[in-house]
C-alpha cells in the first residue's frame, strides 16, 4: 500500500505542478490525511468547483480538450523548430493572429515543451525547419527523439497542421517537418490540413498555407472576433524581390590597379536589421536606378516632356520618374526592335532584328535603337514599348558567419563604345559611379539551390576566373568559419597579375593558413601566349582526376560563352584521357556528377 | 692578436645576427630563391631569399608610392626588382650597352639608372621577367654576381681619360681586383642560366659566411678623384711616375653608412696606411678581405663595416694584422694630389687621336623626357659608335673612345636628342648628385632623385642674386642616412629625415677627402634655403681668392672641421 501512496503522490504532483497555486505545503499536507479524509475533501472539493467554475476555468487546462469537446475554448498549440529564425517568426506570427481573433494558443519552442502536455491541446500547429542534410534543427533533436519514444502520449482526438521550411537542393528537403508529422500521426493525431513543404523561396506558399490553416480553424471553431485575417496581414516577411530591403552601401572598394584592362569593384552592403540570410552560392538582388543622363537623352531624342503624366500599372507617374526608376532603358530585345522597325519603317533595324542582334545588343542600347528609329512616340506609347525593370543578381562573396549582418559583392563596372558613344551596364555603373559610401541601395536575397557547398568533409574543386571568383570566396569563408575539414582548390585568372589578382591577399593568408590546399593561376597577358583558366586545368589533368576520383565536388562560375564552355571541355578531356574512357563514358561521368551534385555551375 | 678577434668566421647562432645565419643556411647562396622565383601567388620571394638575392645583384623593391591604395585593393604591394649589374670601372662597350638598353625597354620601366658606384641599375622588374632579364645581361659577358650583398662589389676606376693609355692599365686592374674577390659559387649559374648543379666547393676567400657587410673598393688616377676614395672600405690611388703606373697607394676603413642619432655609428673617410707595387695589387686586397672577414662584427650588422673594424683595433693593430695575413709589410705611401671628384664635362681628345664626350646625365637617370630623349638618343649612338661607354662616380656617362670619323654623327645624334653635355647647367647642378630613394628604395625617408633638381633651382635663385651661379659647390643628397650618394662628402648635404625634412651638412672639402658635419636637423625647404642664404652672402662677399664653400664656412666658423668618422658627431 505504501508503494502505492508513494506512486499516487508522485502523479499527482506531476499533475499539479504546473499549478502555481497548489504549492508543495498544500500537498504534504493533503497526503498526511487518512482515507476518509481525503473523501470528506474530495466531496468539499467538488462543491466548490460546482460553484466557481469561472474559476476553475481560468485553471486552463484541468479539462482537456478532447475530453470536454463542448468547451469555448479551443486550445492551440504553435510549436517551432526553428534554426536560423524563420520558422519562430512564422510561429510568433501566427499566434498573434489567432489571439487577437479571440482563440487560446500558447507558443512553445521544441526546446521547452513537455511530451506529456501534447495531449492537453486540441490542435498542435507545427513549425519546423531542417538543417543540412535532413537533421532537426538543436532545438528539436530531444524532443523528436521523445515524441518518437514509447513515452509519447496517445493523441487521439487531436488534429494538427505542420509546416515544413527546406531547401529542395538537399536529398533530405524538409525532413524535420515529415518526421514530426509521420511521428504526431503515429501517435494518433489527424491532420487538420494537408503538411506543406517549402522550398527556399517559401514566403508565398506559406501565406496560402496559412490562410488554409485560419479558414479550418475557423470551421473548427468559428473566431471571437468576426475581422477577416488576412495571411499578409499576420506575417512579417523578411525582404523579398518585390519588397527589397532598403540597405546601406558601407564600401565601395575598386579591387583592380588604376592601369588595369578591367574595372572590378567589391562592395560591402550592412543588412542590420533586415533579417536577411543568406548562404554561400547565393544572389544578390539589386534594384538599380537608371541613369538621369540617359533617361533625359531618351526623352529629348522623342521630344517628351519629361513631366508628362503617364500611367503605368494603374498608377501616375511622370514619364521622367518613371523611366528613372520602373522601366528597362538599358537592355534591348527583339520584340522593341521589331516594333520601333514597323514604326519607323528602318529596314536597319529590321536587319538587325533578322540577322545581326547579338552582335548588335552587345554594345547598344535603346538610346541606339530610338537614334536608328527616329521617329517621335508618346509618352504612353513608350511606356507600353518598354519592359519593367528588373533587379540584377550578383553572386554573393561573402560568407554571413564570417561577415554577421553583412552581404559582399564582386562586380566589373561593365563599359562598351559604339559609334555613338559609351554604353554603360546598368547596375554596375548605378552601383560604382553613382553611390557613394553611406548611399542606400535596396536590395534582396536571391537563393540558389544549385550552387551550394557539399558537406564539410568533401574536397572541392573551385574554377572562378575574373568576377566568377566571388561565390569561392564565400565557399571558402564559410569553410574557415565551419573549420571544414575538405580540401579546397582554386583555379583563377584575369588579364594581368600585377593590376587584377582579386583578393590576392586574402587567398595568400588562406594559402598560408592551409585552408585553400593548392591554388592555380592563370594571368592571360602577362606572356606571349595566352593562358586561360582552363590551360591551367589541362596542365592539372592527373591530379584533378585523382580528386574526381576521390569523391571531389567540381564547380565553375563566370564567363558561360567561353570560359564554362572550354572548362567543360577540359574536363570531359580529363575523364576520357585520365580515366581511360571512351567519348560516351567520359559524357555519362560527368551526367553522374551532375546528378550527385558534383558538377555545379553559376555562369552567365 | 687573436683577442681583437671578436667574430670568427664560424657561425654561432647565439651572438650572430639574422642576416649570418640566412648565409650560413643558404647552400653558398642558393637558399630556395629557384622555387621563390616560380610561386605564382607573389610577386615577392621570401624573406631570406631576398636577402640572398643581393649576393646575386638584385633587391626586392616595392612601388611605395602605391602601397597603400593597393593594401586597400586587397592587393600585396607592387614588388619588383632592382637588378644591378656587376660593371668594373664602368665601362661597357657599344655592344654590351645596346643590349643592356633593350632590356631595360623590355623589361624594366624603360630607364637605365647610372649609379654611383659606376654600375647599371634596372629598376621596376617584375619577378616573371628577372630570369630573362639576367639572362639578357650575361649575354653580353656582363653580369650581376656579388654587385649587392657582404662581398666585395664592383670595383670602381677613374673614368676621366685624361691619357687613355694608363686608364687602360687601370681598367684593366679593376676587371682583375673584381675577378679575384668575385665569390665563386655555382649558384648564380644554376639559378639563372638553367646551369647544371655543381657541388660548390668552400669559397675560398669567402667561406661559408661571406663578409660581415658589403665592402667597396675603388682605384682613383689622381688628380681625378671622381670615385671618391674615401668613401670606399679599401681604395687604392695610382701613383704615376713620369707617365707611368708605379704602383698604389693602399687607403682602407672609409664608408659612408651611419643612422640618425646613433653616435655609434658615422660615416668615415679611409686612412692611406701604405703603398704597393701593382703585382701585389691582389694580395693586399685578399688580404684586406680576409681581415675584414675574419675580424669583421658579425653580431650588430650596423657596426660590421671596415671602418669600425678599424677603429675598434685601433690602425696600427690593423695594420700589424694586415701584415700578419700578408706575410710582409706595406711601403712608404707616396705623395698624390687630388684637385676635385666632380666629372669635366664635354668634349676631350686623348694622345691615341680618339674623342670622348663627357654626358651630363640628370641623377644618372638615361630616360627619355619632354625635353630631352636620352634614352632612344643614346641607343642610337650605340648603334654608330666603336668604343666604350663609361659610367662615372657621379653618375654621368663618357662616350669614350669615338673615331673621329663618327664624331660628327655623334654631335649630332647629342642636339638631336637634346643630350647635355654641360653646357647648359650651372656648376652646382653638374656638381650635384641623389640616389634614387622613392618610390622604390625601401630605406628612403625623403624624396632624392625626384627633388633635388627642384631644390637646386631654388638654390641658384640665390647664387644669381650674390653673382656665384659661375661657382662649382658640390651638393649631394639622400633619402635616407646610408649614403649611397656619398652625402657626408657633399659641401652642402642632405640627407632626409621625413617627407620634405631633410638634415642640413656642410663643410666636406671640394675634393673628397673630409667629411661634413650636421649643421641644421630636420629642416623643410624654406627653412634650408632661409639657413643657406647669409651662408652664401657672406661666403660672396668674404671668400678668400679660389676658396670652395666646404673650406670657408669652416674658416668662417660656421661649422667644425671633421677630422675623421669619431669627430663626426662630436
Amino acid at each position: 500500500m505504501a508503494g502505492c501512496n508513494v506512486t499516487d503522490q508522485t502523479s499527482l504532483q506531476r499533475a499539479t505542478a504546473r499549478f502555481t497555486n497548489i504549492d508543495g505545503e498544500l500537498l504534504q499536507k493533503v497526503s498526511n490525511l487518512g482515507p476518509s479524509e481525503l473523501l470528506l475533501l474530495a466531496g468539499y472539493c467538488a462543491g466548490l468547483a460546482e460553484t466557481a467554475p469561472a474559476q476553475l476555468n481560468a485553471v486552463g487546462t484541468l479539462g482537456t480538450a478532447h475530453e470536454s469537446s463542448e468547451d469555448s475554448s479551443l486550445k492551440c498549440l504553435i510549436l517551432y523548430a526553428s534554426q536560423t529564425g524563420n520558422a519562430q517568426e512564422i510561429a510568433e506570427s501566427l499566434q498573434q493572429s489567432l489571439e487577437s481573433s479571440g482563440y487560446n494558443t500558447v507558443l512553445e519552442s521544441t526546446l521547452d515543451i513537455k511530451l506529456a502536455r501534447l495531449k492537453d491541446y486540441a490542435l498542435i500547429v507545427v513549425i519546423a525547419s531542417t538543417h543540412g542534410e535532413g537533421e532537426p534543427p538543436d532545438d528539436a533533436i530531444d524532443f523528436y527523439e521523445a515524441v518518437v519514444s514509447k513515452k509519447a502520449p496517445s493523441l487521439n482526438g487531436v488534429k494538427h497542421a505542420v509546416l515544413g521550411l527546406g531547401d529542395s537542393s538537399y536529398e533530405f528537403f524538409c525532413q524535420t517537418a515529415k518526421d514530426f508529422e509521420s511521428a504526431l500521426s503515429g501517435l494518433g493525431s489527424e491532420p487538420l490540413i494537408e503538411r506543406l513543404d517549402c522550398d527556399v523561396d517559401y514566403q508565398q506558399e506559406t501565406l496560402n498555407w496559412i490562410t488554409q490553416l485560419v479558414g479550418a480553424i475557423a470551421e473548427l471553431q468559428p473566431p471571437v472576433s468576426s475581422a477577416p485575417v488576412l495571411a499578409e496581414n499576420i506575417i512579417q516577411f523578411p525582404y523579398s524581390k518585390e519588397k527589397p530591403f532598403s540597405a546601406t552601401i558601407s564600401i565601395i572598394q575598386k579591387l583592380t590597379a588604376p592601369d588595369s584592362i578591367k574595372d572590378t569593384y567589391h562592395l560591402e552592403i550592412d543588412l542590420a536589421g533586415s533579417g536577411l540570410s543568406y548562404r554561400p552560392g547565393d544572389a544578390l538582388g539589386v534594384w538599380a536606378d537608371n541613369d538621369k543622363d540617359l533617361v533625359a537623352e531618351i526623352l529629348s531624342r522623342l521630344s517628351i516632356d519629361p513631366q508628362t503624366s503617364v500611367s503605368f500599372k494603374g498608377e501616375g507617374h511622370s514619364i521622367e520618374d518613371l523611366l528613372h526608376h520602373k522601366l528597362e532603358i538599358t537592355l534591348l530585345n527583339k520584340g522593341l526592335i521589331r516594333e520601333l522597325s514597323s514604326l519607323s519603317g528602318s529596314q536597319k533595324l529590321l536587319d538587325i532584328a533578322d540577322t545581326g542582334y547579338s552582335e548588335y545588343i552587345r554594345n547598344h542600347q535603346l538610346i541606339d535603337a530610338l537614334k536608328l528609329a527616329n521617329v517621335t512616340l508618346q509618352a504612353q506609347q513608350l511606356v507600353q514599348m518598354l519592359k519593367p525593370l528588373k533587379p540584377r543578381l550578383y553572386s554573393i562573396s561573402s560568407s554571413i558567419d564570417e561577415n554577421p549582418e553583412e552581404v559582399h559583392i564582386t562586380l566589373n563596372h561593365l563599359e562598351d563604345e559604339n559609334e555613338d558613344g559609351t554604353r554603360y551596364g546598368q547596375a554596375s555603373h548605378f552601383l560604382t559611379r553613382k553611390l557613394s559610401e553611406g548611399d542606400i541601395v535596396n536590395v534582396y536575397v536571391d537563393h540558389n539551390k544549385n550552387f551550394k557547398l557539399p558537406s564539410s568533409d568533401k574536397a572541392i574543386i573551385m574554377v572562378g576566373p575574373g568576377t566568377g571568383i566571388a561565390p569561392f570566396r564565400s565557399f571558402l569563408q564559410q569553410r574557415e568559419a565551419e573549420q571544414a575539414k575538405g580540401r579546397n582548390w582554386l583555379f583563377f585568372g584575369n588579364p594581368n597579375f600585377n593590376t587584377d589578382f582579386l583578393y590576392q591577399t586574402e587567398l595568400q593568408k588562406h594559402l598560408k593558413s592551409g585552408l585553400l590546399t593548392k591554388i592555380d593561376i592563370a594571368f592571360s597577358r602577362d606572356q606571349e601566349q595566352k593562358i586561360y583558366v582552363q590551360d591551367r586545368l589541362r596542365q592539372n589533368a592527373e591530379q584533378v582526376w585523382q580528386w574526381l576520383e576521390q569523391g571531389a565536388y567540381f564547380y565553375v562560375c563566370g564567363d558561360m560563352s567561353r570560359m564554362a564552355k572550354e572548362v567543360e571541355l577540359v574536363l570531359l578531356q580529363i575523364i576520357e584521357k585520365q580515366g581511360n574512357n571512351t567519348q560516351a563514358q567520359a559524357k555519362d561521368y560527368l551526367k553522374q556528377l551532375k546528378k550527385q551534385s558534383r558538377y555545379q555551375r553559376d555562369v552567365y | 692578436m687573436s683577442d681583437t678577434k671578436i667574430t670568427p668566421t664560424h657561425y654561432d647562432a647565439v651572438t650572430h645576427n639574422d642576416v649570418e645565419r640566412i648565409k650560413v643556411q643558404s647552400d653558398y647562396l642558393r637558399g630556395s630563391i629557384k622555387d621563390g622565383l616560380v610561386d605564382p601567388v607573389t610577386g615577392s620571394i621570401c624573406d631570406d631569399d631576398q636577402v640572398l638575392i643581393k649576393f646575386h645583384g638584385i633587391y626586392q623593391q616595392d612601388d611605395r608610392d602605391l602601397r597603400n591604395d593597393r593594401r586597400k585593393s586587397k592587393l600585396e604591394p607592387l614588388y619588383s626588382f632592382m637588378i644591378r649589374a656587376r660593371v668594373p670601372g664602368g665601362v661597357a662597350n657599344a655592344k654590351q650597352y645596346l643590349v643592356l638598353a633593350e632590356l631595360a625597354k623590355n623589361y624594366s620601366n624603360g630607364s637605365l639608372r647610372l649609379t654611383t658606384r659606376q654600375a647599371f641599375q634596372w629598376h621596376g622588374v617584375f619577378k616573371r621577367n628577372l630570369k630573362q632579364t639576367i639572362a639578357g645581361i650575361n649575354s653580353t659577358l656582363l653580369d650581376t654576381v656579388a654587385a649587392c650583398g657582404d662581398v666585395n662589389r664592383n670595383v670602381m676606376a677613374t673614368s676621366l681619360p685624361e691619357t687613355s693609355e694608363i686608364h687602360q692599365e687601370i681598367y684593366q686592374w679593376a676587371k682583375k681586383l673584381s675577378e679575384h674577390l668575385l665569390p665563386k659559387s655555382n649558384a648564380f649559374h644554376e639559378i639563372w642560366l638553367d646551369g647544371e648543379k655543381i657541388e660548390t666547393t668552400e669559397e675560398p676567400i669567402y667561406g661559408k659566411t661571406y663578409l660581415p657587410r658589403k665592402f667597396k673598393t675603388a682605384i682613383a688616377i689622381p688628380p681625378h678623384n671622381d670615385v671618391d676614395v674615401y668613401a670606399n672600405d679599401l681604395a687604392f690611388v695610382a701613383i704615376i711616375e713620369q707617365h707611368k703606373l708605379v704602383g698604389f697607394n693602399v687607403l682602407v676603413g672609409g664608408g659612408m653608412g651611419s643612422a640618425h642619432n646613433d653616435s655609434q655609428t658615422y660615416p668615415r673617410v679611409a686612412d692611406v696606411i701604405g703603398f704597393c707595387t701593382p703585382d701585389k695589387l691582389l694580395a693586399v686586397a685578399e688580404s684586406v678581405v680576409r681581415v675584414q672577414r675574419d675580424y669583421g662584427n658579425r653580431e650588430v650588422r650596423k657596426l660590421a663595416r671596415l671602418k669600425y673594424t678599424i677603429d675598434r683595433l685601433g690602425i696600427d693593430t690593423f695594420k700589424s694584422i694586415l701584415s700578419e695575413y700578408l706575410g710582409w709589410s706595406l711601403d712608404q705611401a707616396k705623395s698624390f694630389e687630388f684637385t676635385g671628384n666632380g666629372d669635366r664635362y664635354g668634349w676631350l681628345r686623348t694622345e691615341n687621336k680618339k674623342w670622348h664626350l663627357t654626358l651630363y646625365i640628370h641623377s644618372g637617370r638615361i630616360i627619355d623626357s619632354p625635353h630631352s630623349t636620352v634614352f632612344s638618343g643614346l641607343l642610337e649612338i650605340a648603334k654608330i659608335h666603336q668604343g666604350e661607354f663609361r659610367i662615372t662616380g657621379n653618375q654621368n656617362l663618357i662616350i669614350s673612345n669615338i673615331d673621329p670619323e663618327t664624331k660628327d654623327h655623334i654631335q649630332t645624334l647629342i642636339n638631336k636628342h637634346g643630350i647635355s653635355f654641360g653646357e647648359k647647367e650651372t656648376p652646382i647642378r653638374l656638381n650635384s648628385v641623389a640616389c634614387v630613394a622613392f618610390p622604390t628604395c625601401s630605406l628612403a625617408m625623403a624624396e632624392a632623385e625626384r627633388y633635388l633638381p627642384d631644390l637646386i633651382s631654388r638654390i641658384e635663385g640665390i647664387l644669381e642674386q650674390y653673382e656665384l651661379l659661375e661657382q662649382p659647390i658640390n651638393i649631394r643628397m639622400t633619402g635616407c642616412p646610408n649614403g649611397c650618394a656619398r652625402p657626408f662628402l657633399g659641401e652642402i648635404g642632405f640627407v632626409g629625415k621625413a617627407p620634405g625634412k631633410y638634415n642640413l651638412y656642410l663643410g666636406a672639402s671640394f675634393k673628397g677627402d673630409r667629411l661634413n658635419k650636421l649643421y641644421k636637423e630636420n629642416i623643410n625647404e624654406q627653412q634650408i634655403l632661409d639657413e643657406l642664404t647669409p651662408l652664401l652672402k657672406d661666403y660672396a662677399g668674404q671668400r678668400n681668392k679660389g676658396e670652395y664653400f666646404g673650406d670657408f664656412v669652416i674658416r668662417q666658423g660656421y661649422i667644425r672641421s671633421v677630422v675623421n668618422g669619431l669627430d663626426f658627431h662630436g
